[in-house]
């Protein structure tokens, strides 16, 4: 095109390059984006490769369940390890009230749990806020119940959680404690890295 | 090389540059998408 077209200023020719630009990198993005979706490149995988699916724990108990699933997104937790090597850690007692019904046996059954908990951790405060889900107002309910650190924590099952955010209002209750414990552990561990490739892979499944 | 290709009368004619400059967006969107999430979201 040796012909110079009057109407194309540089203005204008500034103007489509940056678009083509900010089209090609916005392009760049949505391969990335949509590559990470299949799983194929882009995501947080573990160091510990292995993929531990247990059925039974030692003593029978069963592994707990991870939102998002112990294989999406390339996450593979050795939990069965994390869990038979805890330290400190009391299982939770068995509900035990069948002839207790309803809100009360839910309410009795966490202070129990609550109560057996309480000597874990020597008192030692943590900074509960840290978990992904946990913000001040929730860290504030799960101090008045006692529960004040990540072993604590550690040691509930998200049955055990939900009732103390029921009991404490109505803007609690959509909150779903169910990888509280597991983050709790991790962090109780000293972890770090692998919480917080747990809790990216918690954020991206909100996506 | 932006001169070069502003100064002609159409984006056909600096093919070459164009596809260029626009395979390195699409290679710099693609990486700062990438460590993103390589990163992770800081909470």
């Amino acid at each position: 095109m040796s012909q110079t077209n009057p109407d194309y200023t540089f203005g204008i020719a500034s103007f489509e390059i940056i678009l083509l630009l900010l089209a090609s990198f916005l392009l760049g993005m949505l391969l990335c984006w949509l590559l990470r979706k299949m799983g194929l490149c882009c995501t947080a995988r573990m160091a510990n490769g292995r993929d531990s699916s247990p059925t039974t724990l030692e003593g029978g108990r069963r592994p707990r369940e991870f939102p998002g699933g112990s294989t999406g997104g390339g996450y593979t937790a050795d939990i069965n390890t994390l869990l038979r090597h805890r330290e400190g850690a009391v299982e939770p007692p068995p509900h035990q009230q069948p002839a207790a019904t309803g809100a009360s046996a839910e309410v009795a059954a966490t202070a129990a749990s609550v109560a057996s908990i309480a000597s874990i951790g020597g008192g030692h405060k943590d900074d509960l806020k840290k978990l992904e889900g946990i913000g001040p107002k929730i860290e504030q309910v799960l101090n008045a119940v006692g529960i004040q650190n990540f072993a604590q924590l550690a040691a509930m099952t998200p049955e055990q959680i939900k009732p103390i955010l029921d009991t404490a209002g109505g803007q609690f209750k959509m909150h779903d404690p169910k990888s509280w414990p597991y983050q709790a552990e991790l962090a109780a561990k000293g972890d770090w890295e692998r919480l917080r490739e747990y809790q990216n892979l918690l954020i991206s499944g909100k996506e | 090389m932006f001169k070069d290709i502003t100064s002609r009368s159409d984006m056909t004619s600096a093919s070459l540059d164009v596809i260029i400059m626009l395979g390195i967006a699409f290679l710099l969107g693609f990486l700062f998408c990438y460590f993103r999430n390589r990163s992770g979201h800081e909470e």
